[in-house]
């Protein structure tokens, strides 16, 4: 029953997808406004249906109905209610179900956005988001079928991969990393409209900026997330490992960064056009590129999904993508002129270009690290794999020079800035760097812990500097507290606010890495029971191990006793444990962590279990790492600072930014 | 460099005299070739990765003789020597006693080994 349902529902929804691409493109090109109004009615039908095909599986997996293969091998009786929701998308199949689910989320938002002020590139976008849509549904129609049933029910199903059912952040990475890349898709639409119809004013960038920033704040998230599971869950005391799928997941990230500045650029000042164009139509791209290395079996990695036959049709999609994109900006690059040309390199735009030029620079030193096996074995025949260092020495320097302009960036003013002023604005930010670098120098650091951390403060202080700044101005011209003077001040400008408030994440985030980056420390140790060994300015005392099983999985955990060598006190109890489960042949472990504070020097104590012989003696794993916790809190700030920038603001005759220069480039702003 | 200044100055005065887009076909042609270019040759170096299996990974030691340890046996007392074993076809299965899919297979392995035994196959 749940079989015919989804697969029907699916089906439905794919004629759906082809009649609401036809009509959107019939209704643009007569103009009848009735024809478009039924390819809008066709976006919220499919995305009904689809929700209708995800329900039938959840259906199925709820009731155990083992008939279908994709329950039967993803999901278990003893498999807990949670997890067993959660199985939907932890494989392939079904999280194209769940992928299927969002672009048909995000094109009835489309539809619902436009319902009334319709762009001339509506139709069109609508059109390509159709398309894209018809694409994933076949996908999930022909060559994987999440609804495939057995012959012969069997008894039991196999459970979930055993590290994708070990802990709830699988409710929520794969979701939020899913909205974000899908999210990239609604810029993309309506930049290829722009470039259909010819009208590739600024008006589709302006269109499209909140959903630009919402598809960026959901990245955001889920690559954070995905960091803090990898921590929480592998045990292995980091969060990152440069691995294949985790850096196509970050590509659209810096790609759509660098698009999220350069379009300000274009804003303020005509210019690049075909670079903005470009930035989209890559950001997009990459998103289909890290489905075609994820799914298509390309590359070997964690989450690559295995036995996929999918890979040609990604690739034909990905063909057509870059060469239909790129091929519609060259075709219409006699009306993508610059409107001005960069007056000074010390002013705002050439900031920005600065910032676009090493964000690509990151994007292709990724993709490159990325791809290089695949380019190693096309022309030698020989396995290679890139690692970290190759990742953390060439991403490393290009990563801090950004950083650097991100703090110049907001001080510098549109078009030219007098030097002068520009010094003036310096003199806090360069006091907070020379006094941090001074103390760090002082205090024994090393060379790259004073020119990291030096950098961190002056971006942070010129940053925190620019808001009081703005804050003050509020408070001199209407006289007001502290308090409403920043409300004023937020709401007068809440894109500058928001996106100061992302870079002082971003910085948080910056010296979170670096900081455990440099300062972390572990050792493997082995202690018998009632032994105390010392390790890492720390004595581990072992006591004892406790067996508790569950329905899907027996736990061992391993009872550990982190002392202050000093006194002999209980700094923390750790219980790191090992989980068995009968499908795997291998035990999954489960790290326990005492998160780092500011009480605590924040840092973070990390133990996990490697073996146990009996009760008698057990393996662990112990890492002292600083400041990972900044991470996750400069991730939670970045998120923060995203949605301020994309709150709706109500389009007034005494706009805010009516109040801003260029006032008369502006009037066409209504997002 | 300079023909390219050139080039660009040429259109510009183009512009101003004819905007019309569809007069100069194939300077446009040659843009778009320059463009897609690139991004055929990266399609085709990621259809190399097609149809491979990215988990295989041939070792370096197929061909070599086995690295040769001595363990202490559990079924009798003394070690076993795996250079003591030199020529004969040796099985080597690495398990554990909590590994559940080990002792599935072991019925398996024993299997296996009571049928080639008389052949000289020793499985350990």
């Amino acid at each position: 029953m749940p079989a015919l349902v989804g697969t029907l529902a699916l089906a439905l929804a794919l004629a759906l997808a082809v009649y609401g691409a036809t009509a959107a493109i019939v209704g643009a090109r007569t103009g009848r406004p009735r024809v478009v109004e039924s390819a809008r009615t066709a976006a919220y039908s499919l995305f009904a249906l689809v929700v209708v095909a995800n329900l039938a599986m959840l259906a199925a997996l709820l009731a155990n109905d083992f008939s279908l293969r994709y329950v039967a091998s993803n999901s278990s009786r003893a498999t807990p209610t949670f997890f067993k929701m959660l199985a939907l998308w932890s494989a392939d199949e079904g999280s194209l179900l769940l992928w299927n689910l969002v672009l048909g989320g995000y094109l009835a938002a489309v539809a619902f956005r436009f319902r009334h002020r319709r762009p001339e590139t509506f139709p069109w976008a609508l059109a390509v988001m159709f398309c894209i849509s018809a694409f994933y549904l076949i996908l999930v129609l022909g060559p994987t079928t999440p609804f495939a049933t057995l012959a012969t029910a069997p008894p039991d199903g196999r459970g979930p991969l055993p590290l994708l059912q070990n802990h709830p952040l699988m409710a929520v990475h794969p979701p939020f990393l899913y909205l974000g890349f899908i999210g990239f898709t609604v810029p993309f639409a309506f930049a290829i409209a722009a470039l259909i119809t010819g009208r590739v004013s600024d008006a589709w960038m302006r269109i499209t900026r909140r959903w630009t920033i919402s598809a960026w704040i959901f990245l955001t998230i889920g690559l954070v997330l995905g960091a803090l599971w990898s921590y929480s869950v592998l045990g292995w005391g980091g969060y990152w490992a440069w691995d294949p799928v985790e850096n196509v997941a970050l590509l659209p990230w810096l790609m759509g960064t660098a698009f999220l500045h350069s379009v300000m650029v274009q804003e303020r000042r005509g210019m690049l056009k075909v670079w903005n164009l470009s930035l989209i139509v890559g950001t997009f791209a990459l998103t289909v590129l890290g489905t075609f290395l994820t799914r298509g079996s390309i590359l070997a990695s964690v989450h690559a999904f295995a036995e996929s036959i999918v890979g040609p049709l990604y690739l034909a999609f990905l063909t057509l993508v870059l060469l239909g994109g790129f091929g519609m900006i060259a075709w219409r690059r006699e009306s993508l002129r610059a409107e001005a040309t960069f007056d000074t390199p010390l002013s705002r735009e050439s900031v920005f270009l600065g910032n676009n030029v090493l964000l690509l620079v990151l994007t292709f030193t990724v993709l490159v690290g990325t791809i290089y096996p695949l380019l190693a074995e096309a022309v030698t025949g020989g396995k290679v794999s890139v690692g970290s260092p190759f990742f953390n020495r060439n991403t490393a320097p290009v990563a801090l020079l950004l950083l650097f302009l991100m703090g110049i960036g907001p001080l510098l003013p549109w078009r030219a800035a007098s030097p002068s002023a520009v010094l003036r604005r310096l003199q806090v930010p360069m006091w907070a760097a020379a006094v941090t670098a001074a103390l760090l120098a002082l205090t024994g650091a090393g060379v790259v812990a004073v020119i990291v951390f030096g950098l961190a403060a002056f971006v942070a202080a010129a940053t925190v500097a620019e808001m009081v700044r703005g804050v003050q101005a509020q408070r001199r011209a209407h006289g007001i507290s502290v308090g409403s003077a920043i409300g004023a001040a937020v709401a007068r400008n809440h894109r500058l606010y928001g996106g100061l408030v992302v870079h002082l994440g971003l910085i948080v985030a910056v010296v979170g890495v670096s900081w455990a980056a440099l300062a972390d420390r572990s050792s493997e140790v082995t202690i018998a029971r009632g032994e105390i060994v010392h390790a890492e300015g720390y004595d581990l005392r072992y006591d004892g191990l406790t067996t508790r099983e569950e329905p899907q999985r027996r736990v061992l955990v391993a009872e550990l006793a982190v002392l202050d060598p000093e006194t002999g006190d209980e700094v923390v109890h750790l219980q790191p444990s090992l989980n068995l489960y009968p499908s795997a042949s291998e035990p999954i472990g489960t790290p326990s962590i005492r998160t780092g504070t500011p009480f605590n020097g924040m840092v973070d104590l990390y133990a996990s279990l490697v073996t146990v012989e009996n009760d008698t003696r057990a393996s662990f794993r112990f890492f002292v790492s600083p400041g990972i916790g900044l991470l996750w809190l400069g991730g939670a700030v970045m998120a923060l600072g995203g949605i301020v920038a994309a709150w709706p603001t109500r389009p007034r005759a005494a706009s805010p930014r009516g109040l801003e220069p260029l006032a008369e480039r502006r009037e066409e702003v209504t997002v | 460099m300079s023909a390219g200044v050139d080039e660009s100055n040429e259109v510009r005065a183009d512009e101003a005299v004819e905007p019309d887009d569809s007069t100069r076909p194939r300077h446009r042609w040659r843009t778009g070739a320059l463009v897609l270019a690139p991004l055929v040759l990266f399609a085709l170096l990621l259809a190399t990765g097609l149809g491979r299996d990215p988990r295989e990974l041939p070792s370096e030691l197929i061909g070599q003789p086995a690295p040769t340890f001595a363990l202490p046996r559990l079924d009798a007392g003394g070690t076993i020597d795996l250079g003591d074993l030199h020529g004969q076809v040796v099985v080597v299965n690495f398990w554990a006693s909590w590994c559940v899919p080990c002792r599935e297979e072991h019925d398996a392995l024993a299997a296996a080994w009571a049928r080639y035994r008389e052949r000289g196959v020793v499985v350990l």
